[in-house]
């Protein structure tokens, strides 16, 4: 990526790209008055500001991800100086290099699978017992239901899993039945594509949602956290 | 290759936005948003998503 022409930064600035040593850095210049620590903290209070700034980070990452391989940078990560920006860039040459390798030819998938169960409505109830009958034999429908839908989102997992150069499940929460991330090779993501479709035909499918191509921001490596 | 955002009333956009916010490389910058500012944005963007009934389908993300 040597060229960014076009590609429009954060509050409408230009991207430009500042090479750097075997690695560049695409970055947009700004009025350093404005992205001082306290007054991007008081902005960020601002949801308007906050959702443009986010978009048009996201926006740039991905027009320059269309080009080639992206390490995408957390959002707002202001440098004084492009002389301080490449000097970041030195210090973790090796590993940004090592993990632009990783991902070059790849793209993120980030796929979400909840219940396909229709929602029961209330049936009419002629009397008291077909109303207890009706809800037993909803409650024994669902918990089998749920049996089946978890199963069917570990197994999905997996098979995303094989198709992928790496992926990731989050577990932490029950609910969706799969929260999973996924980097896959350009060369695989007709396979990948073709068995979320296959899940999408079955009868009683779980309810899919399915964002990429996507720079891969999950698959970066962490070199620091700020306190 | 074209990535859209289609509006839903349901959790996906969250998801996505949580992955997107809690990604990326973090470097020491000059200004670098903690967990706590990340999610602090979280909490704006859901404020605004819950605010607006329609988010503008195409943008990419």
């Amino acid at each position: 990526m040597t060229d960014a022409r076009g590609v429009e930064g954060v509050i409408g600035a230009p991207v430009r790209v500042v090479p750097g040593p075997g690695l560049a850095l695409a970055v947009s210049d700004l009025p350093a008055e404005e992205f001082r620590d306290d007054v991007l903290s008081a902005r960020l209070a601002d949801e308007r500001w906050t959702a443009a700034l986010a978009l048009a980070h996201f926006d740039a990452i991905e027009t320059l991800f269309r080009a080639g391989p992206v390490l995408p940078l957390r959002l707002a990560t202001v440098f004084s100086s492009a002389e301080r920006a490449i000097a970041m860039l030195a210090t973790h040459h090796d590993r940004l290099s090592e993990a632009l390798v990783r991902v070059t030819g790849c793209a993120q998938w980030t796929v979400r699978a909840t219940a396909s169960a229709p929602r029961g409505t209330d049936a009419e109830a002629s009397s008291g017992t077909d109303y207890l009958r009706a809800v037993a034999a909803r409650r024994d429908d669902a918990v089998s239901r749920q049996a089946a839908d978890t199963a069917a989102a570990t197994e999905l997992h997996q098979t995303l899993a094989d198709l992928s150069v790496t992926a990731e499940r989050d577990t932490t929460s029950p609910s969706p039945l799969l929260s999973g991330v996924y980097l896959v090779r350009t060369e695989q993501s007709g396979r990948f594509q073709d068995v979320l479709s296959q899940v999408r035909e079955q009868p009683d499918a779980l309810t899919l949602d399915v964002r990429g191509p996507l720079a891969p921001y999950s698959f970066v490596p962490r070199l620091e956290e700020a306190a | 290759m074209t990535t859209t955002l289609e509006p839903r009333g349901d959790n996906t956009l969250v998801d996505l936005l949580d992955r997107l916010l809690a990604g990326g490389v973090v470097v020491a910058g000059d200004v670098t948003l903690s967990v706590a500012d990340i999610d602090l944005v979280r909490v704006r963007l859901l404020a605004l998503l819950t605010s607006v009934s329609t988010v503008t389908p195409g943008s990419a993300v």
